[in-house]
């Protein structure tokens, strides 16, 4: 073979020739391997013989959309984050403790709720999803007038089981939309809790009337639950116009003793029965064991509610501890619930036995009230989420009318027009409730516990402003005077 | 898996779904039969007792539904016909029975009008 230069002279080698073995390539980052020109086939774009030059849907493989586990979503939206770690610490917040629930100089202060209350709280499903919890370090509440008047309440309930003379408190806490009825409740029960009572909270009153959980129809005299025979029987007899028939819902039930078995563990497993019980197979030494009966058997769970109900409120040798009941969202009560009878015509909430007997005890229907230990029972209506329940309001102005010393007959004191029907069950709550009455929530004082909450925010991080008078002023004005669910709005997202 | 009136329905599905997927049973009649078993609205097939189960089935076998109700439908029409009647004819010939006018397109009529309709 020759060669195409003279190897003696070199005189023909052209050094400006490109040598063929080194491809050039623009400049990239890409591994030159990974991409060689040479080895890349050329797809034919002819189309192969007889076969469709359309676009075939059918073979493209089809992608699935994986879907969020059953439940995951719903989780999501019900998570409540307690704490933020991102937060900054606020020097010097106390907890909230026996001594300074009741102390005046810490109305316009924050106090934080420690461990121990934190887990009690959540198992009683105190915290709810659109409080803004999730912003700051440590839980904290603010103590207001309203808060400390609480407080005291609450002592004075104990101090009196101690000296032997039960006072029962009842109360129904009113307010606009925003105005701090739920988180109320949450102090009341936080208080009771260090207290040492027995906390039984119902979360959410709606829970009960929308028809998302089983109901039973039980006969009317020893509420038990019937065989679909009797409920026939029972049924037949109600039209001809005797009593009405009562529900009971035995899951709700059971998460109701859930909650106060898991929340109020230590009271209630030193509290031995003042009978003996035997449910099926169970016999349960203390209330604890009790109430976990009605949680294991839910058939059983009314049958427990009521041994319960009455082992913690009748008067007994042994010393029980008083009882706070906490009600969230009351006006689902006072209406038709969604559930329908066997004719299909609609249940009226009060036919529920839970509600029945809750909205006994509120209102001291038939003597139910009584707590032989002592106790409070508070409700709160709902602001976000209130049904249209004229009867309901009727009742809440007369209440008021009440607590302004007014009597029914006299002048100025609400009565239902002539013309409209009105529940007469919802009315008829107002005889017997003597001793109720109404706690209208307002916006907070502008200059202690507005201030005190804006500082508190300021010093979390999450209100980034210099906390004056003028600043105080004008997101207490902003806030429809003080509204706290819209004050905290300002907490509720970092502005920069 | 549950078994309501001999069909098989996966636990997650909710009852008052599963009795509409019968032939004569839609939202209301499903509401009425929840109400009179005391069933709730989210009910779930799998949270029913086999006490629950049995006593509606023991409903649906004396409710005229699925065949029983496909049969009288179609047996109606048959009468109209074999009386010879004005909506017979109509149900026969595949035109509209009730008035509506043929002058433009009827297409439903085409489709649904028949003797042996098909349910």
């Amino acid at each position: 073979m020759s060669l195409s230069i003279c190897t003696g002279c070199l005189a023909r080698l052209c050094i400006t020739q490109r040598a063929p073995s080194i491809p050039s390539r623009t400049f990239s980052t890409t591994n030159p391997q990974a991409g060689s020109p040479t080895s890349r086939k050329i797809k034919s774009t002819k189309a192969p013989y007889r076969s469709s030059l359309t676009f075939n849907r059918s073979r493209r493989p089809r992608v699935v959309p994986k879907l969020p586990m059953i439940g995951e979503r719903k989780a999501l939206r019900k998570r409540i984050v307690i704490s933020n770690t991102n937060a900054l610490e606020v020097q010097g917040l106390q907890d909230l403790n026996v001594k300074n629930m009741v102390d005046e100089t810490q109305i316009g202060q924050m106090l934080a709720l420690n461990e121990e209350l934190l887990d009690h709280l959540r198992d009683v499903r105190a915290f709810k999803p659109t409080q803004n919890w999730n912003m700051f370090r440590k839980p904290s509440t603010l103590m207001r007038r309203e808060s400390v008047e609480l407080g005291r309440a609450i002592l004075d309930v104990s101090a009196g089981r101690a000296e032997e003379r039960p006072r029962t408190v009842r109360r129904i806490i009113a307010g606009e939309r925003g105005t701090g009825k739920s988180l109320m409740l949450l102090q009341a029960m936080s208080m009771a809790f260090l207290n040492d009572w027995v906390v039984i909270n119902v979360p959410e009153g709606q829970e009960y009337t929308i028809a998302h959980s089983a109901y039973a129809p039980m006969s009317i005299n020893s509420e038990r639950q019937l065989s679909p025979d009797q409920t026939a029987q029972t049924a037949s007899k109600q039209s001809q116009g005797s009593q009405e028939m009562i529900y009971s819902q035995p899951t709700l039930t059971a998460e109701l003793l859930q909650r106060i078995s898991k929340s109020n563990e230590n009271v209630l497993k030193r509290i031995p029965l003042a009978h003996e019980y035997k449910f099926g197979d169970y016999e349960p030494k203390n209330l604890y064991s009790l109430a976990v009966v009605g949680v294991e058997e839910t058939s059983l769970s009314w049958k427990v509610w009521q041994t319960l109900w009455e082992e913690l409120t009748s008067p007994s040798e042994r010393r029980r501890p008083p009882v706070l009941v906490a009600i969230d969202g009351i006006d689902h009560w006072m209406t038709l619930s969604k559930y329908r009878s066997a004719d299909y015509k609609p249940i009226h909430a009060h036919q529920l036995a839970p509600i029945r007997h809750f909205v006994e005890v509120l209102f001291n229907q038939n003597g139910a009230g009584q707590l032989a230990n002592g106790g409070i029972v508070l409700a709160a209506t709902t602001g976000s989420n209130a049904p249209s329940v004229p009867a309901f309001e009727l009742l809440m102005k007369q209440l008021d009318a009440r607590t302004r010393g007014l009597k029914m007959g006299d002048d100025g004191f609400p009565m239902p027009q002539p013309y409209k029907t009105v529940d007469q069950r919802v009315l008829n709550l107002l005889e017997g409730s003597a001793e109720l009455n109404v706690q209208g929530l307002k916006g907070l004082e502008k200059d202690v516990e507005a201030r005190g909450l804006l500082e508190y925010f300021a010093r979390s991080g999450v209100f980034r402003e210099v906390v004056s008078e003028r600043t105080v002023a004008e997101k207490w004005s902003l806030a429809g005077g003080g509204v706290i669910g819209e004050l905290a709005r300002f907490g509720s997202r970092l502005r920069v | 898996m549950v078994f309501l009136f001999s069909v098989n329905f996966p636990e997650r599905r909710m009852v008052k779904k599963a009795l509409q997927s019968f032939f004569g049973i839609g939202p209301n009649v499903s509401a009425r039969l929840l109400a009179k078993h005391h069933l709730h609205d989210t009910c779930r097939v799998g949270e029913l007792a086999n006490t629950q189960i049995l006593e509606i089935n023991a409903t649906l076998t004396e409710m005229k539904i699925e065949n029983d109700l496909r049969r009288q439908v179609l047996g109606n029409i048959a009468r109209l016909r074999d009386t010879g009647t004005y909506r017979g004819k109509r149900h026969a010939m595949g035109l509209p029975v009730r008035g509506q006018r043929t002058k433009n397109q009827t297409i439903t009529a085409w489709k649904l009008n028949k003797i042996d309709r098909k349910l």
